[in-house]
């Protein structure tokens, strides 16, 4: 297993070497002189004027350069400054990180504690009602995209009871019930709309295994269905869960940026967008790193959850 | 005191209806979508006038209402608090709450209990002491401020509440000329500023400018801020420690920022009571319109703006609710590449083609797809939301009054007399800048081409990035980058038109989008720039006007209504006039607290 794990992490450097080099890359191709983003539309630059602004943030220097110091950095975990802000991207993100990781977190558990029990109950109800609703409810709530929803639950509740939901953000530990109470209604949107996918997939699955001669051989035993199903169907059903799970991250991160603006949430996702509309680089090449590091360590451990998940897994 | 003022005390007896008053009025709500905080700034007639103490705002309100929490959506200033270096809307807005001028503009509010508006027309934009509390011009190009009495600046480090004295004004004015990105053009008149004992401020002109005190009390140029942030640039970015009505608590980036009143501000109301009369201001960054309806229908806001297509629903949740219509001080209009005028280039340079764009135009139309329905005006060169505006429609506009109907066939024979039978041409505007701020700039811009083309004129449409292809000093559209075809664009708002006239009709200014070098226009700004006669002053911006419309140098579009609403537990609340709201207009906002949710 270490042996993996190690080969694993070797593999994630071209990965990662790939990824950055598109992350710096791709802003920089955008239209427009970063220049005028960072002083201001009011500024009539001479070339000198320019010169200078761009000496000073080291936009002058060849594209190798300046990419070698963001890699470098990069690694030493200095991300650079703020072209906009003038300070390290670092403080920012220690701020934003923890609040778009807890929301992506809660949208996770909630789409899982919907989603499997849900997909595990149309299985072993095939055809009947319940696994009608389910199928259809599941394509629903993937085809309503969160910003859709989002709206909705900020207009209609509001609508019909005068109710809003809170806009001022409390981190959890200076105040967890306000923090919770602000949270949780994006959190179960984006986790909805998880949902979705993961229960299609664990009904699916959950009907495979069923089929399989080890489970044919649990009911001849005259074991019970809830021992049949949990103990001896489940875990199998659920490692390309598993995957599925995994592979959501980054569609919580891209939920994460629209939901964060629609319910005034100061995460990396309003980061993110702000940031790529004053073109700054630095923080642009940050926020996109560290969501690269988070799919690609996420997959890892996703991986090494196999064998734990399915002991028939061994890696080599 | 000035002859700068006579214009306006001869105004002061003549109140106007509500409607008519709010027509002229207010910069603010879909201008800026500034913060939505409203409130009263009343005015007196007098020489040094009591700012907000107009009397009818002090019979209407009886004893105020004290104390309370001022709730409203914020714009996110973006830890750029220098409101010299970085001069955005958003910017002054923040600074308007922590900062002084030496005079600002007079605010106006409503007052629920009385039919009308309780501010004379003349009153809007009325210069009205801040940190200075009266002045003398003992000729027409020195003005003396004295200071206010006591005046310190915010008990926070590291200024500790110690006295505001006449060398930190001189201090704000260096910093001014040095920090600010347009070199202070619109102070360019001001020769020098120098202490005057212990109190007292000179400020000599070059040569006497009749909109001068108008300029200086403007939120867009001379903030007082202090030495000790002045030296230490990170310092003025991250905080803001001044001498106005609110103490900055604490501002998150992203979240939000919250003052305390400033228990030192000198302001008394005509009852003696201290203001600001609320105790806190407690702003949210809250991007999502949806979503600051919903919290303001929710009583958790005391104010917002609101979009036309939204008025309707607030009217039905909210009867109650006090809705202020207005249209914006906010000028959109298209304008010509400069290729026209500078190298005679084709087809622009025929004043024929320009007329036939402007024929073309169904401003009706747009008035409604604007509005969401709600009704407008069609703009002048002035806009239609300010008071020195000519109805493009009027007498006074003479012949060019036809342009601004729509009249296809009209347009044609004017193309073919110009010697097109059609024009294929591009249409450029920014779509990525208003979306929130303006929010009828976009839709309004997608329905012009298809009215040319009715006309024979082809236009395609071409969208720009605002920062990079826009609003770029260097080659920007705004600026004077237009290659060919036709732009679609917005004026920031201004508190009187030779700003906005001197911009766009002086040879080299930054703002003559299309370089126009007429001398005519050049003479009849000139003249505005030195008129100090307010009636003389407005005949010659109607001139400017008729004869911007005779040329069609710029094609001016349409003034919907747009709405603030205030809850109806709320007093003396107001559209916002101008950017400079925090102390213009929030100190006089008043709280029945026994009726907010908090």
């Amino acid at each position: 297993m270490t042996t993996y794990i190690l080969r694993r992490l070797l593999l994630m450097i071209p990965t990662l070497f790939f990824v950055t080099t598109l992350v710096f890359l791709i802003p920089r191709l955008l239209p427009g002189d970063v220049v005028e983003t960072i002083i201001g539309q009011y500024t009539p630059l001479t070339a000198g004027d320019r010169a200078k602004i761009k000496h000073d943030l080291g936009l002058d220097r060849p594209w190798y350069q300046q990419y070698g110091d963001f890699v470098l950095g990069a690694v030493r975990g200095d991300l650079g400054n703020s072209l906009q802000y003038q300070h390290p991207v670092t403080k920012d993100l220690k701020q934003r990180i923890p609040v778009s990781a807890e929301l992506g977190i809660m949208a996770l558990v909630i789409g899982v504690v919907i989603a499997v029990p849900v997909g595990v109950l149309a299985a072993i109800r095939q055809d009947s009602i319940i696994d009608y609703v389910t199928r259809s409810s599941a394509i629903a709530l993937i085809a309503i995209p969160s910003f859709w929803l989002g709206t909705m639950v900020v207009v209609y509740p509001n609508v019909w009871w005068q109710w809003a939901l809170p806009t001022q953000y409390h981190s959890f530990f200076s105040d967890p019930r306000q923090n919770l109470y602000m949270m949780i209604f994006p959190a179960a949107i984006l986790g909805i709309g998880l949902s979705g996918a993961i229960m299609r997939l664990t009904r699916a699955e959950m009907l495979e295994v069923l089929r399989q001669d080890y489970v044919r051989t649990a009911w001849s035993k005259g074991l019970r269905e809830r021992t049949v199903v949990l103990r001896h169907a489940l875990r199998n059903t659920l490692i390309p869960v598993t995957t599925l799970i995994a592979l959501q991250i980054p569609v919580v991160v891209g939920g994460t940026v629209v939901l964060e603006g629609i319910f005034s949430i100061p995460g990396m996702g309003a980061y993110l967008v702000t940031a790529a509309n004053a073109k700054d680089y630095p923080v642009i090449q940050a926020v996109t790193l560290l969501i690269a590091l988070v799919v690609v360590f996420t997959n890892l451990a996703v991986d090494v959850a196999y064998a734990y998940l399915d002991p028939r897994i061994r890696y080599r | 005191m000035s002859n700068a003022y006579s214009f306006w005390d001869r105004f002061t007896a003549t109140r106007i209806s509500r409607r008519r008053a709010l027509q002229m009025a207010a910069v603010g709500s879909a201008t800026a979508g500034a913060i939505a905080v409203v409130g009263c700034g009343g005015g007196g007639g007098e020489k040094t006038p009591a700012p907000g103490g107009s009397p009818a705002a002090t019979a209407g309100a009886e004893k105020p209402f004290l104390g309370g929490t001022l709730r409203a959506a914020l714009n996110d200033p973006q830890s750029k608090f220098d409101a010299q270096k970085f001069p955005t809307f958003t910017v002054q807005s923040a600074n308007s709450f922590s900062y002084s001028r030496l005079l600002r503009s007079n605010s106006g509010f409503d007052d629920p209990n009385t039919p009308d508006i309780d501010l004379p027309a003349a009153e809007w934009y009325r210069p009205v002491p801040d940190l200075a509390a009266k002045y003398e011009n003992p000729d027409a190009t020195t003005f003396i401020f004295t200071l206010q009495d006591g005046a310190k600046w915010h008990n926070v480090d590291p200024l500790n509440g110690r006295a505001v004295t006449p060398a930190d004004v001189v201090n704000a004015w260096e910093y001014y000329k040095s920090a600010r990105p347009d070199k202070g053009t619109n102070l360019a008149s001001i020769d020098s500023v120098t202490a005057v004992g212990a109190n007292q401020v000179q400020i000599k002109l070059k040569q006497a400018f009749g909109p001068f005190l108008v300029v200086l009390s403007s939120s867009s140029d001379l903030w007082i801020y202090p030495p000790e942030l002045t030296s230490n640039p990170d310092k003025l970015n991250s905080t803001m420690v001044g001498t106005g009505p609110f103490v900055l608590r604490s501002y998150t980036q992203g979240v939000g920022a919250k003052w305390d009143k400033n228990p030192d501000w000198w302001e008394k109301d005509d009852q003696g009571n201290r203001v600001p009369y609320v105790d806190k201001l407690d702003f949210p960054v809250i991007s999502d319109k949806n979503q600051e309806f919903s919290q303001f229908t929710a009583g958790k806001l005391e104010t917002m703006t609101v979009p036309g297509d939204l008025i309707g629903n607030l009217k039905s949740q909210m009867p109650q609710a006090h809705v202020l219509q207005s249209i914006a001080n906010l000028l959109n209009f298209m304008f010509f590449p400069p290729a026209a005028y500078e190298a005679n280039e084709k087809p622009f340079n025929d004043d024929r083609v320009r007329h036939a764009v402007s024929l073309a135009i169904d401003r009706t139309a747009l008035i409604g797809l604007a509005s969401g329905d709600n009704g407008g005006k069609k703009h002048n060169l002035i806009n239609s939301g300010f008071l020195w505006y000519l109805d493009p429609e009027s007498s006074d506009m003479g012949d060019a009054a036809q342009y601004f109907k729509r009249d296809i066939q009209a347009a044609k024979q004017l193309l073919s007399a110009a010697g097109y039978d059609s024009l294929d041409v591009d249409f450029h505007y920014t779509n990525n800048a208003y979306v929130t701020a303006v929010p009828y700039y976009n839709p309004v811009a997608e329905a012009i081409p298809p009215m040319l083309r009715e006309a024979g004129i082809n236009a395609k449409i071409v969208t720009h990035d605002y920062q990079s292809e826009w609003i770029n000093p260097s080659g920007g559209i705004f600026y004077g980058g237009l290659k060919s075809g036709i732009a679609f664009s917005l004026e920031t708002p201004v508190n009187h038109p030779w700003i906005q006239l001197n911009f766009e009709f002086t040879p080299g200014n930054q703002r003559n989008h299309s370089h126009i070098n007429d001398s005519q226009m050049i003479d009849l700004v000139k003249q505005l720039g030195a008129e100090t006669d307010f009636d003389k002053g407005r005949q010659l911006a109607y001139q400017i006007q008729k004869a911007n419309g005779d040329k069609m140098y710029y094609v001016p579009l349409v003034g919907p209504y747009g709405f603030t609403a205030s809850q109806q537990y709320t007093r003396q609340w107001a559209a916002p006039t101008s950017y400079g709201i925090g102390s213009e207009s929030t100190p006089r906002f008043q709280i029945d607290t026994t009726k907010q949710q908090l």
